[in-house]
């Protein structure tokens, strides 16, 4: 049996804070990957996680500080489902209220070439990548998003 | 990312190298408007090399596909990892456009 601290999965919890500056967000995705690698994803779960982190990340940028940069924070912690393994993000912003799962447009992926709108794509993908998905706008003035995707 | 150009006949086989997301899209864009205004017409882009995409990676090829429509051309996909494959299903880029299992497969077929 292992007793390497980092083994158990309770001892694995890790805070990244950034601000939503390009370079930062750059870096904060980074941070969270390698956290993923280190509790034991697979490619295929670290593409996803990529792609996720990518789309929220951007997505607060543009909608919870588009004026000026604002700070984030990422509580990530690993999670066991039934055999299932996750890895749980909870990302908080402090911008306005914005609600990405009510506020995206649902995009009609049987549209032809002509009529395809270019964007609205993010919020799909993470909501298909991820096992689950919430939004909660907190009382102390946060918006936070809680996901889970499989390691 | 890098991308390799490859003229077989009057297709254009674009090689693309690395990851297709929010840093290297805007790149591709450019490349991509550059080689229409060229005359590039119909195109196949080898995805073998290609590790990662995402939405802005699509984005970019949306706009690549729109802007080849718009001059009765077409671009085709060929080789697939399977990371950028479940982009492209969840997207409904697989219906979108012609996606086919290696770059001979995608010229080989009529009505390019």
């Amino acid at each position: 049996m292992n007793s390497h601290p980092l083994h158990n999965p309770e001892n694995r919890r890790s805070s990244f804070t950034g601000s939503s500056t390009r370079v930062d967000l750059l870096r904060l995705q980074k941070s969270v990957l390698d956290f993923g690698r280190q509790c034991g994803a697979g490619e295929q779960n670290l593409a996803r996680l990529k792609l996720i982190l990518e789309e929220v990340l951007l997505n607060i940028g543009q909608h919870a500080y588009s004026s000026e940069p604002g700070p984030i924070l990422i509580d990530a912690s690993p999670a066991r489902n039934n055999d299932m393994r996750l890895l749980t993000l909870a990302i908080t912003d402090w911008g306005p209220p914005f609600n990405p799962l009510a506020d995206s447009p649902v995009p009609n992926l049987d549209a032809d070439l002509d009529e395809r709108p270019i964007g609205g794509l993010g919020i799909h993908l993470v909501c298909q990548m991820a096992s689950s998905v919430s939004y909660a706008r907190l009382p102390e003035g946060q918006n936070r998003l809680v996901l889970s995707v499989e390691l | 990312m890098k991308i390799e150009r490859n003229w077989q006949g009057s297709f254009l086989v674009l090689g693309l190298t690395g990851e297709l997301d929010a840093e290297t899209a805007p790149d591709f864009e450019a490349a991509a408007d550059k080689l229409i205004e060229e005359g590039a017409r119909f195109v196949v882009l080898d995805m073998s090399k290609l590790a990662f995409i995402s939405s802005a990676g699509l984005r970019a090829v949306l706009v690549l596909g729109k802007g080849l429509r718009a001059v009765q051309g077409e671009v085709r996909f060929a080789a697939l990892q399977k990371t950028v494959a479940e982009v492209f299903d969840i997207a409904g880029f697989s219906r979108l456009f012609g996606v086919f299992p290696d770059v001979g497969a995608a010229l080989a077929k009529t009505g390019m």
